[in-house]
C-alpha cells in the first residue's frame, strides 16, 4: 500500500496538492462527477484512494455526489467532493442537508466563468457568494479561498480537521488559476501532521445533559440508534416542527461557526502598519495585488495588503478595525465580496472588478491604487 | 509597468507554443522542476483549446530567484515554438532582446528574426531515436545548452523523477542530442 502522507518537495498542480492535502487529513471517501476545469482532482483521487486502502466512486451528478459524500461521512468516514460552477450549483441542495444534518464534509469548488456552461476553460471567482447563500435557510458554513499549490494542500488539509471539529460542510473556495497553476508544494512528515478526531457520543456527557455548540456524532453501525433528517429536529435526531426547536437549532448552528470566529478566521497582513489604502484581496486575484501593492510601494506609496485566507464566516473584525484611508477590493467577478467589506468598511471601498475569464491584472489594480492616493 | 520592463530581476519568463500530443506542457514541467531541485522559485501556467489532441497548447513557465508573486507570463524571454501556429501568434508578446527556438522543420521564421533564433529539427531527431513524441526533450536539450537556465544533471535527475522508467533512457538520449546540437 503507498503511503498517505507524500512527506517531501514536489512541483505539483494546485489540483494534485489539493488530492494530497486531503489524503493526508485522513480522506478516504471521494464521490464526483468531473468537470473542467476541476476534473485533475477527480483523476488524481480515483488512482490514490484505492491506494491507501479508500474509495473512489464516480457518480451520475452532482446532486448525487454530494449526497454519497453525505452518506459515507455518516458511515465514519472522510470524505470529499470537488466541482465547478455547473456542478456547485446542483450540489446546493445536499449542501444545505449537510448543514442541516451536521455532516463534516469538504466541497471544492475550482471557479471558472459563469452564469450556466460560461467558461469552461477560463478562470473566475464568481462563485463567492453562491458559496454562502447558494442554498436555502439561514446557515453559516466555513469557506478558504487558496492563493497558491501550497494552500490547496494546506488549507484542503484544515478544511477536513475544521470539519470534524465544527460538524461542517467546509468550502474550499480554488479557481481554475490556482487550481491548474504548478508550482513548489511542501508536504510534512507524518508526525509534524495533527488530525482532529470525529467526537464519539458519550452516554455519561449525554446523561449529564449540558448544552454544547457542537454535539459528538453516533454514526450508522456504532452502536447508538440513530435519526438523521433535513427537516427541523431536536437533540435526539427526531422532527419538531415549532418555533421553538427551530430558534434552538438555527441558534446553535450558526452559533458554532459564529462564536468561534477567531479559531476559523485567518488571514495574512502585509504593510498594514501605518497604511493609508489597504487593499483586500483573496485567492488568485491577491497575487496579482502583491504585485500591485509592490509596486505601489516603490512608487513611494504607502499602501497595504490584507489577504482573506477564510472568507467565510467574513472576517468582519478585521475590517471594522482598518484604519486606512480607503480601501480597493479587486476581485475576478463584478463585484461580490466588496458588499460584505463595504458592510463593515469605516472609510470609503472601491471595487476593482472584472467579468472573468483571466487573472485580474496586476495594471488595474495598480490604476485604482494611484488613482486612490490622488484623491486622499 | 510597460510590457517591455520586467517587475524582477533575476527572473526569466519562457513559453513554449505547439500543439496537444507534442508534450509542450511536460517540457514546461520539467523544466519547471529542474528549477525547483536547484532551489529557485518556478510557476507553469498552460492554457489550452478545447479539443483533446491536435489543438493548440500554451506551457508558459516562470523561473526566478525570488518568490513569484504575480503567476502568468506577459512577455517571455524565451519563446519555443513547436508549431508555425504557435510562432505566429505568440511572436508579438517576446521580448524585444528575447529568444526564439523552433522546429526548422515545422516553423519558418522570418528574416529579421534570424539574428535572435536558434533551428534544431527537434522532430525529425526524436523519429531517429525512434519516437516523435521526444521532440520536446530534443529542444528541452538544446535550451539548457544555449541558455544555462538549469544545469543538465539537474534537468536528467527531473526527467528521470518523472518520466515512466521504461521511457526513462529513450527521454534521456533525446535531451543528450539536443544538447549536443548546440554544443
Amino acid at each position: 500500500m503507498s503511503k498517505a502522507v507524500l512527506t517531501g518537495e514536489f512541483f505539483l498542480s494546485g489540483g494534485a496538492a489539493c488530492v494530497e492535502g486531503a489524503i493526508a487529513a485522513g480522506c478516504r471517501f471521494y464521490a464526483g462527477y468531473p468537470i473542467t476545469p476541476s476534473s485533475e482532482i477527480a483523476e488524481r483521487m480515483s488512482r490514490r484512494l484505492p491506494q491507501v486502502g479508500g474509495h473512489y466512486l464516480q457518480m451520475e451528478d452532482e446532486p448525487g455526489s454530494l449526497a454519497a459524500v453525505l452518506g459515507a461521512s455518516w458511515g465514519h468516514c472522510q470524505v470529499m467532493t470537488a466541482t465547478s460552477g455547473p456542478g456547485f450549483s446542483l450540489m446546493q441542495e445536499n449542501l444545505g442537508l449537510a448543514v442541516m444534518t451536521e455532516t463534516p464534509c469538504v466541497i471544492v469548488d475550482v471557479q471558472r466563468g459563469g452564469p450556466s456552461t460560461g467558461l469552461p476553460t477560463l478562470t473566475s471567482q464568481a462563485d463567492m457568494m453562491q458559496a454562502k447563500w447558494g442554498s436555502h435557510g439561514d446557515y453559516e458554513l466555513i469557506a478558504y479561498a487558496p492563493q497558491s499549490p501550497q494552500e490547496m494542500f494546506d488549507l484542503t488539509f484544515k478544511a477536513f480537521n475544521m470539519a470534524e471539529k465544527f460538524r461542517t460542510p467546509v468550502l474550499v473556495m480554488s479557481d481554475k488559476i490556482v487550481s491548474q497553476m504548478v508550482e513548489r508544494v511542501l508536504i510534512p512528515a507524518e508526525k509534524q501532521i495533527k488530525r482532529v478526531e470525529r467526537r464519539r457520543p458519550d452516554r455519561a456527557a449525554q446523561a449529564n445533559g449540558a448544552e454544547v455548540l457542537v454535539p459528538p456524532m453516533a454514526c450508522a453501525g456504532e452502536g447508538f440508534a440513530i435519526h438523521v433528517t433535513g427537516l427541523t429536529h431536536d437533540e435526539r435526531g427526531y422532527p419538531a416542527i415549532n418555533v421553538e426547536t427551530q430558534q434552538r437549532l438555527i441558534g446553535r448552528l450558526r452559533g458554532k461557526i459564529l462564536q468561534n470566529g477567531a479559531e476559523i478566521i485567518e488571514y495574512e497582513e502585509r504593510d498594514l502598519e501605518g497604511a493609508r489604502i489597504v487593499v483586500v484581496a483573496y485567492g488568485s486575484t491577491a497575487r496579482s495585488a502583491l504585485l500591485a501593492c509592490r509596486l505601489a510601494r516603490q512608487r513611494g506609496l504607502e499602501v497595504g495588503l490584507l489577504r482573506l485566507i477564510t472568507v467565510w464566516p467574513f472576517p468582519a473584525e478585521r475590517i471594522k478595525a482598518l484604519r486606512a484611508e480607503a480601501l480597493i477590493v479587486p476581485e475576478c467577478n463584478q463585484g461580490q465580496m466588496v458588499r460584505e467589506v463595504e458592510r463593515f468598511a469605516t472609510c470609503p471601498v472601491r471595487p476593482v472588478s472584472q467579468a472573468g475569464g483571466e487573472l485580474l491584472a496586476p495594471e488595474s489594480i495598480l490604476k485604482a491604487i494611484e488613482e486612490v492616493a490622488q484623491i486622499g | 509597468m510597460g510590457k517591455a520592463k520586467k517587475p524582477t530581476a533575476g527572473r526569466t519568463e519562457i513559453r513554449l507554443g505547439g500543439f496537444g500530443g507534442q508534450g509542450i506542457v511536460t517540457a514546461g514541467y520539467l523544466l519547471g522542476k529542474a528549477a525547483i531541485l536547484e532551489g529557485k522559485h518556478a510557476v507553469l501556467t498552460k492554457a489550452y483549446g478545447p479539443q483533446i489532441r491536435g489543438g493548440w497548447v500554451l506551457a508558459n513557465l516562470i523561473i526566478a530567484q525570488e518568490p513569484i508573486d504575480y503567476p502568468e507570463v506577459r512577455s517571455p524571454d524565451i519563446l519555443i515554438c513547436f508549431a508555425q501556429d504557435a510562432y505566429e501568434r505568440l511572436r508579438p508578446d517576446l521580448q524585444p532582446q528575447g529568444m526564439i527556438l523552433f522546429d526548422r522543420d515545422l516553423v519558418s521564421i522570418s528574416t529579421e528574426e534570424k539574428a535572435r533564433a536558434i533551428g534544431i529539427p527537434a522532430q525529425q531527431l526524436a523519429e531517429q531515436l525512434g519516437k516523435r513524441v521526444v521532440s520536446n526533450n530534443v529542444m528541452l536539450g538544446l535550451l539548457i545548452a544555449s541558455t544555462h537556465l538549469v544545469s543538465k544533471e539537474t534537468l536528467e535527475r527531473a526527467l528521470a523523477e518523472t518520466v515512466p522508467p521504461q521511457f526513462r533512457e529513450l527521454n534521456l538520449r533525446a535531451l543528450e542530442v539536443g544538447f549536443a546540437h548546440f554544443a
